[in-house]
């Protein structure tokens, strides 16, 4: 190494590196949720007890994951998916 | 004092005939002294000079020498010392700004799930009622639906 250095030369001063890293995931990962549309308002039905069940299991898994991802994608921008929230 | 020179002039006046010697002897010891105190010195700046040059090849640049006006070395060592602490005030400024802001989001994230949590459980128990209330023909009705919608954070129907 030091062999190397003495072929040094004057150098211009090295000039100043701070870069932030910003870790931004890809844009369509960061694109906020569309709530389809619900069940008509005049909607009948025959739905036996354990159909119901899963239809609101489903329901509310539905929900809670896109909550989850709405607060992922306000997570990296602030203030986005305001109607979603 | 004057009693210590009277001695030496006593000394001086017995010293007949090896005076010579003796003058000698003190030449020889002056020479002896400043040949040891001039080795020292050689030494001490043979040291420096190759700790210069191991600092200037450190540094990326070549000892010139000392006395030189244009000095490349020190010029180089000034300009790292100055990179070294603007980059550290650089990376600092970043670092308390990512801090601040990794700050914010969390209490903002924190504030929005709360929010979030707190409509499905009044959603939900909105369900339960409404499932609660079906006859046990299993006919549900716009109610029912209705809730559904609202339990699942769908779009009202017919837009």
């Amino acid at each position: 190494m030091q062999g190397c250095a003495h072929q040094a030369v004057d150098r211009p001063a090295p000039s100043v590196v701070a870069v932030e890293v910003k870790d931004t995931p890809p844009v369509d990962l960061l694109t906020c949720p569309v709530a389809p549309a619900g069940f008509p308002k005049d909607a009948q039905a025959e739905i036996p007890p354990a159909v119901r069940a899963v239809i609101i299991d489903i329901a509310k898994a539905l929900a809670s994951t896109r909550d989850q991802l709405v607060r992922l994608v306000r997570w990296h921008s602030p203030g986005a998916c305001e109607d979603a929230g | 004092m004057t009693k210590l020179i009277a001695i030496a002039k006593t000394a001086w006046g017995l010293l007949t005939g090896s005076r010579e010697t003796v003058l000698l002897i003190a030449i020889a010891g002056a020479a002896a002294a400043l040949y040891a105190w001039g080795a020292t010195a050689r030494k001490d700046r043979d040291q420096l000079q190759a700790w210069a040059e191991k600092a200037c090849l450190s540094a990326g640049a070549q000892f010139p020498g000392a006395g030189k006006k244009v000095d490349a070395c020190a010029q180089r060592i000034v300009d790292l010392a100055a990179y070294e602490r603007q980059t550290q005030a650089a990376a600092n400024t970043i670092l308390a700004g990512t801090a601040q802001r990794q700050a914010t989001k969390s209490a903002t994230d924190t504030a929005l799930a709360e929010t979030q949590a707190a409509r499905r459980t009044h959603a939900a128990a909105q369900m339960e009622k409404a499932d609660a209330q079906i006859a046990p023909n299993n006919r549900v009705g716009p109610d029912w639906f209705d809730s559904v919608n609202r339990v699942a954070g769908l779009r009202a129907p017919g837009r």
